[in-house]
């Protein structure tokens, strides 16, 4: 089966301008935890649950994607329960701020083999899906993979 | 003692030494390498012998996963990025500090020509961990603050590229010593063992790039890359090619072939940092203490010209790039710390000179201990009088 069979065509999105705040209530609202960023129909970046702590990142995030590849870098030690911010924070950063830079794709036309190769070599559950032009045409998780296979199966 | 009690004992001591002394800020990379003196065979003598006879191995081995991982910092994207303040400055630091310290080397200590090349090429590096550390703890923030950080990380890749290039430069010269030093026999001895490198690295990159389609799990996905890397750098010792920018090579290829492949530089995480800790612990391990008396003048011209070369190089960088006017002329005196690859790259000296090695390395060693003294300071000055240090 083709990824393009199994992937949901409706997906929640958000932009580089989308507010802390807007965010947030993305989150609240839906159970999935990971939401394509996307400009021009393009996927430019995601967002997880995880990013949100990256409110306290004082530096701009291709410096922080740059001190990735630092050797002998130690982890920040941080508690987040006596971080200093502002509520302005809600509306000054954006989903820009935070986002993920380095993210996973799939085709549409790979199979589903290969969408469940990459997640669980990668440790995620929801995939964007493109195109050849890298124009977002949906979103694949590891349930819509499972209900495929149970569709298969007649389980479902 | 034998060598697992040796292992065992270096990991669980280096760790809680490490996170002790970081409550009176001392970076992780200095308490390990003190660590090492201290056990090491003129001290407690705590080491095993077998563990020390095994540090090049371990060096070459974390070296080439860190050229791996610096690899990554040539991508196309990473270049867009980054702008041309952080490259320009990163660029003429890292040289500044390689050209002045050998010529002060070579002419005003009458040094060896390849031994001065040699501690040039160390001087190019700097720590870009503890000056994100000063960064961190004192919450700077802005345009300094960020041409800093992007000059620092960049700074480890070109020095693994210039002390490459100095090692080869250094080998052909001591092989032709004596001899008439013929120009032509270095220059080709050089280039051979840079572009042999570079193939290397690329076929690799390429083989490891397709081969990354039929990895199932993660587990596969550590095993493959650090195949990959060690075969990188076992082929090049057996074909003379230089280790570090055959697996820069490889990391650069792979990033480039496919912006998927993050994957292989991020799974090496979750073996790195034991692998650290003993390169550090071992590397004090390695000091040969009888040495120090002898090496205090090249120390101190070796610590003044990296010092100059950095302030002077960075300061050029950032009036051709037309930088901001903090940037301008305080960015130099942020770049002095000087650690980790400084002694990782030490150390293959140290392997590729028996003779001299030991000098070498503990001059680096010496250094490294006044360098992450100093340089935290220097780092703290440079961002206060930029005005980023919060309540400045």
């Amino acid at each position: 089966m083709l990824v393009k069979d199994a992937m949901r065509r409706e997906v929640v999105t958000v932009r580089r301008s989308t507010t802390l705040k807007e965010l947030i209530e993305i989150f609240h609202k839906y159970t999935f935890h990971t939401i394509p960023v996307v400009e021009d129909e393009k996927i430019v970046g995601i967002v997880e649950l995880e990013h949100l702590l990256r409110i306290f990142q004082p530096h701009p995030a291709h410096i922080h994607e740059l001190l990735k590849s630092v050797p002998f870098l130690e982890e920040e030690e941080r508690n987040i329960f006596e971080l200093e911010v502002t509520s302005e924070m809600a509306m000054l950063c954006l989903v820009d701020d935070i986002m993920e830079r380095k993210f996973l794709t799939i085709g549409e036309d790979a199979t589903v083999q290969e969408a469940r190769r990459l997640m669980k070599l990668h440790q995620t559950q929801r995939l964007p899906v493109v195109d050849k032009k890298n124009n977002l045409m949906g979103i694949i998780s590891l349930f819509d993979i499972i209900l495929s296979v149970f569709k298969e199966k007649g389980i479902y | 003692m034998n060598t697992i009690f040796s292992l065992g004992i270096i990991l669980l001591v280096g760790l809680f030494a490490a996170k002790i002394l970081r409550q009176i800020k001392f970076p992780a990379v200095t308490t390990y390498l003190l660590l090492g003196i201290i056990i090491g065979p003129h001290l407690l003598n705590f080491v095993s012998p077998g563990i020390i006879n095994s540090s090049g191995l371990i060096s070459n081995i974390v070296l080439s996963i860190i050229a791996f991982g610096l690899g990554q910092n040539f991508s196309k994207e990473h270049f867009k990025k980054i702008g041309k303040s952080v490259l320009t400055i990163s660029i003429l630091e890292a040289v500044g500090a390689w050209i002045l310290v050998t010529l002060a080397l070579f002419f005003i200590l009458k040094q060896q020509l390849y031994l001065a090349l040699l501690f040039g090429s160390i001087g190019a590096a700097t720590a870009p961990a503890a000056t994100v550390m000063v960064i961190r703890e004192y919450r700077a923030r802005g345009t300094f603050t960020n041409t800093l950080l992007g000059v620092v990380a960049l700074d480890d890749a070109w020095c693994l590229i210039i002390f490459s290039v100095s090692l080869a430069i250094a080998r052909a010269l001591s092989l032709h010593l004596g001899a008439n030093i013929l120009l032509l026999k270095i220059f080709l001895h050089t280039f051979g063992h840079i572009i042999g490198a570079f193939l290397l690295g690329g076929i690799i990159g390429i083989l490891l790039n397709w081969l990354g389609r039929f990895v199932k799990t993660r587990a596969d996905l550590l095993i493959i890359t650090l195949g990959s890397i060690l075969v990188t750098a076992g082929l090049s010792i057996l074909l003379d090619f230089s280790v570090l920018l055959a697996n820069m090579a490889l990391g650069t290829v792979l990033i480039n072939l496919k912006k998927h492949n993050y994957g292989f530089f991020e799974i090496l995480h979750t073996v790195d940092t034991p692998l650290f800790l003993f390169f550090f612990v071992l590397a004090g391990a390695n000091l040969e203490i009888p040495l120090l008396p002898k090496i205090g003048v090249i120390a101190i011209t070796y610590f003044v010209f990296v010092v100059v070369g950095k302030i002077a190089g960075a300061s050029l960088g950032a009036h051709i790039s037309k930088a901001t006017g903090s940037v301008r002329k305080y960015i130099g005196l942020g770049l002095i710390p000087q650690a980790g690859v400084a002694l990782g790259v030490a150390l293959i000296a140290k392997a590729s000179f028996p003779e001299v090695g030991n000098f070498i390395f503990a001059t680096i060693v010496t250094a490294t201990i006044i360098f992450e003294l100093v340089g935290p300071f220097a780092t703290r000055f440079a961002l206060r009088k930029a005005g980023e240090i919060e309540g400045t």
